[in-house]
């Protein structure tokens, strides 16, 4: 198996030169770490070396490959969930180029999924996923990270547990959103959103923030719940868009029916 | 279900911002803010709070008569949709500096402000329901 998986790793190497380094960082992880170990481990890895224009191609390159890679370990998993799997590791970690952009490549190998295509051609398309089929996928537990979780990447890139917890915080799925609840991106602009089915107009969003804002306030990562067009609070009070109590610790957030 | 006059509301304010120029340099770029509420305020958050919080697709494809707005209005409205969704971006979309002083933010900055202009001249009409503290 893992000869198998070697080999498509040298391929994917000689094509992506720049990737490398998350590749050969793989061969050390790949013998300890769950499937999601893999994904993750895999996502910080390659954070930093996809810019530019190889953006978007390399992104879904990284997905399709990590989801390959994933149905090596487990079989039983489907091309969907496997890519579901792998986009969503990439996108919670919070790498290669922006979540933004990992959740739109997943999306189009999604959709070329639907339309039968296969997960080896997955390409162009279009569709969304629920949160519940990353769930399926995770053992039906919310995708919350901690800092040395058995797995994870800091237990074995020893990279700054703090550094790496912040990073993988800033795409983490916020706790108690619903498993039924859509993940999507914003139309424009940044960050995750996590809506619900039944009240499109009722939904989280997880900002990563932005660290070199000259503005403190905007570095941080928090979270911004949404319900019928008006900005909660932690409390689910009805606060002002630009305040303070509008801006959500993530790691004090809980949702909760309001 | 949002009513009306918050999503009108919302609208108001994200358009004050996109059209202010000077405010985006001096506060998502310089980082000098004037009131408590300006250091939340950057490119990022502006079209969160544009698309999503305001359903801007929603408003231009679906809702515009259920608002009253205007002919003169929606059009304008479509056209700094048209210029947002043809912006791109840099990757690094928390950019602000490279946004503001990208060559084709300009002109989005004065379609914003022309929706404005007319938008709170609607709502000085009392075009539509409720009242809207502009």
């Amino acid at each position: 198996m893992l000869k198998v998986i070697a080999e498509k790793l040298d391929h994917f190497i000689t094509e992506y030169p720049w990737a490398g380094n998350a590749i050969r960082a793989l061969s050390i992880v790949i013998k300890s770490v769950n499937v999601a170990g893999f994904a993750v481990a895999l996502a910080n890895e390659a954070k930093n070396m996809i810019t530019g224009e190889l953006a978007a191609p390399a992104v879904r390159k990284i997905i399709t490959e990590a989801a390959q890679g994933i149905k090596e370990f487990d079989p039983t998993l489907t091309d969907r969930e496997a890519v579901v799997l792998a986009g969503s590791a990439l996108a919670t970690a919070g790498i290669v180029a922006d979540a933004k952009s990992v959740l739109r490549s997943m999306k189009n190998i999604l959709g070329k999924l639907d339309t039968g295509g296969g997960l080896a051609y997955a390409g162009m398309g279009s569709s969304k996923f629920k949160l519940d089929e990353f769930n399926a996928v995770q053992g039906g537990k919310p995708h919350t990270f901690t800092p040395h979780q058995s797995g994870g990447p800091s237990a074995h890139t020893g990279t700054d547990s703090k550094k790496v917890f912040k990073q993988q915080l800033e795409g983490a799925i916020p706790e108690g959103v619903p498993s039924n609840w859509i993940i999507t991106t914003p139309d424009k602009g940044s960050g995750l959103k996590y809506v619900n089915p039944n009240n499109p107009h009722e939904y989280v969003r997880s900002m990563k923030g932005n660290p070199k804002n000259p503005n403190i306030d905007s570095q941080n990562p928090y979270i911004a719940w949404h319900k019928n067009g008006k900005r909660l609070d932690i409390n689910g009070n009805t606060v002002d868009k630009y305040s303070r109590e509008a801006h959500i610790d993530p790691n004090k957030f809980v949702y909760k029916v309001n | 279900m949002i009513e009306k006059e918050t999503w009108i509301k919302n609208l108001l304010t994200e358009l004050k911002i996109l059209a202010d120029l000077e405010f985006q340099k001096r506060v998502w770029v310089e980082g000098k803010t004037k009131e408590p509420w300006e250091s939340w305020s950057n490119w990022v958050e502006s079209m969160c709070g544009l698309y999503d919080d305001c359903f801007f697709n929603d408003l231009l494809d679906k809702s515009w008569h259920y608002f009253n707005l205007s002919v003169s209005l929606h059009l304008k409205l479509l056209k700094l949709r048209e210029a947002l969704n043809n912006f791109q971006e840099p990757d690094d979309s928390y950019n602000n500096k490279a946004i503001v002083y990208h060559p084709d933010w300009y002109p989005i900055t004065l379609l914003a402000k022309d929706a404005l202009i007319q938008l709170e001249a609607e709502i000085k009409d009392k075009k539509f329901d409720g009242a809207i503290d502009s």
